[in-house]
């Protein structure tokens, strides 16, 4: 990020050319309820790492980087306030009950469905700032091992493949989550 | 005197109170009366009447009243059974069911829904008072065929007739609390939104959600366009009133927050965006920490392949990352 920081600073532009970085941190809570030892070097390293997330969660969004974080129950014990509140987009999928839910996007009766009991596996609230809840009805991402080969192979066809000037519009099927 | 006088003036500011108590209670009275009432009646009416020939006991309530299901004339008489017809009249009189009258009509219903799925006959129960009582009939006379599913709304109340099926209701008893969490169940059911099959244990129903049955969503060609012309938006899904495409447009860099209860999908939309992000190699990298590798495991394999500059390098880092293992 500091790289990136001062690559902007430099050309004093406000957006950084380069690509996205996605960090994606799956089941966040772990890295907040990590039980150390009082002094030890992972209790040093712990926090280092809280500190340095945060940072980024603050800075980052400029530069480019993109944080995604999951966590079952936003409360204060599993993700930090601070960190909470700098991640603007959030995903409600269903939870166990209202206070739940309520920690993160509010009374439940202002969303446009009830998290607790007419969410589907699979389906969301999404909240976007600005923007009114929706609904959403995830796709179902069922890569397998055996379809790798095939990614593979049209990723290479894609690479070479010859430039057509009309594009015909095609219809991909995609699976919808369950 | 005073004294007399000032327990007077109480007990005449607290008499509407009481009197307003004493006849709730004269209500509840008369309440657990009339059911006393009607559970003789049934245990009278079991009592009296043997088991008929070409009958099989299919029920029992409250172990006194035993109901019988007619094998052989089970399709001619919607009707047919008389004693059913006395329950329906009952259940039709409440014209509401409070919390102490929730519990017998659930074990009623239940009865008859039994007696009904055994014996192929439908009781028309429509026509009740009780918002309970036309919810659970609406649902069990909406769709549970004998093999297979088939959508609640393509479903009449006459192919309940010809099939037998084995149903129990989701709960033992019906308080309010459970009656709140059930209701999506019925939101369910009632809007087509999902089907009921006969499960694999003697008794049982499976509920399942329609959406398993959704094969394929075809996306409309603006979309697509959209997606092909502007890398940096991700599809997730697909707005479930609408039915229009969900983007995350990640050229305005937001950060993402999900959150649900586990197996609710979050790993999927993790996923979800790692797998397209391999599509848009030069738009994007992705760096994943997480404890549970065996969610991630089609990506690890991707680990070492001739894939272009940044993603490889990135890709080098999957399911490493944490500190902590």
């Amino acid at each position: 990020m500091k790289e990136r920081i001062d690559f902007m600073v430099q050309y004093e532009i406000e957006a950084h050319p380069g690509p996205r970085i996605i960090l994606g941190i799956d089941e966040f809570a772990a890295i907040t309820q990590w039980r150390v030892t009082k002094g030890s070097p992972q209790e040093r390293m712990k926090v280092q790492l809280l500190a340095d997330l945060h940072l980024l969660s603050q800075q980052a969004a400029a530069t480019g980087i993109i944080l995604i974080s999951s966590v079952q129950r936003a409360s204060a014990g599993e993700m930090d306030g601070d960190y909470r509140a700098n991640l603007e987009d959030t995903w409600l999928f269903r939870v166990r009950n209202k206070s739940t839910s309520g920690a993160i996007l509010g009374p439940t009766e202002e969303l446009p469905a009830d998290p607790t009991r007419q969410l589907a596996r699979g389906e969301c609230i999404y909240s976007h700032p600005g923007e009114p809840d929706r609904v959403v009805r995830v796709f179902l991402c069922d890569a397998a091992k055996d379809d790798l080969a095939k990614l593979e192979a049209a990723r290479i066809a894609w690479a070479e493949r010859p430039e057509i000037d009309d594009e015909d519009d095609v219809v991909v099927p995609l699976r919808a989550a369950e | 005197m005073i004294i007399l006088w000032k327990w007077w003036r109480r007990f005449r500011e607290q008499k509407p109170q009481l009197d307003k108590a004493a006849e709730q209670k004269k209500e509840q009275r008369e309440c657990r009366r009339r059911i006393r009432v009607a559970r003789a009646a049934f245990s009278v009416v079991s009592n009296v009447r043997e088991q008929p020939a070409r009958t099989t006991l299919v029920g029992c309530f409250r172990g006194k009243r035993a109901f019988y299901a007619d094998v052989e004339e089970s399709n001619k008489n919607a009707r047919y059974h008389p004693d059913l017809d006395v329950l329906h009249r009952h259940l039709c009189d409440y014209p509401a069911l409070g919390c102490l009258r929730v519990r017998w009509a659930e074990h009623v219903i239940r009865i008859i829904v039994t007696h009904r799925a055994v014996s192929g006959r439908i009781v028309d129960l429509q026509e009740a008072d009780s918002s309970i009582v036309r919810l659970y009939v609406a649902s069990l006379t909406a769709g549970v065929i004998e093999d297979g599913c088939a959508p609640l709304a393509d479903l009449a109340s006459s192919d309940l007739a010809n099939n037998l099926v084995e149903y129990r209701l989701p709960k033992l008893t019906l308080l309010e609390t459970i009656y709140e969490r059930m209701q999506s169940f019925y939101e369910h059911l009632l809007g087509g939104q999902a089907v009921l099959s006969p499960g694999t244990a003697p008794g049982s129903v499976r509920f399942q959600a329609l959406a398993q049955f959704e094969d394929a969503i075809e996306l409309r060609s603006e979309d697509l366009t959209a997606l092909r012309l502007k890398p940096e938006l991700v599809a997730i899904g697909i707005d479930r009133i609408t039915r229009e495409l969900v983007t995350v447009d990640f050229s305005r860099c937001f950060h993402q927050l999900l959150a649900g209860a586990s197996r609710s999908g979050k790993t999927t939309i993790v996923n979800l965006i790692l797998w397209q992000l391999l599509l848009k190699p030069k738009t994007f990298c992705a760096i994943l920490g997480t404890l549970k590798e065996s969610a991630f495991q089609s990506s690890k394999t991707i680990r070492g392949s001739p894939l272009p500059g940044p993603l490889r390098m990135s890709l080098a880092s999957f399911a490493v990352s944490c500190p902590l293992r």
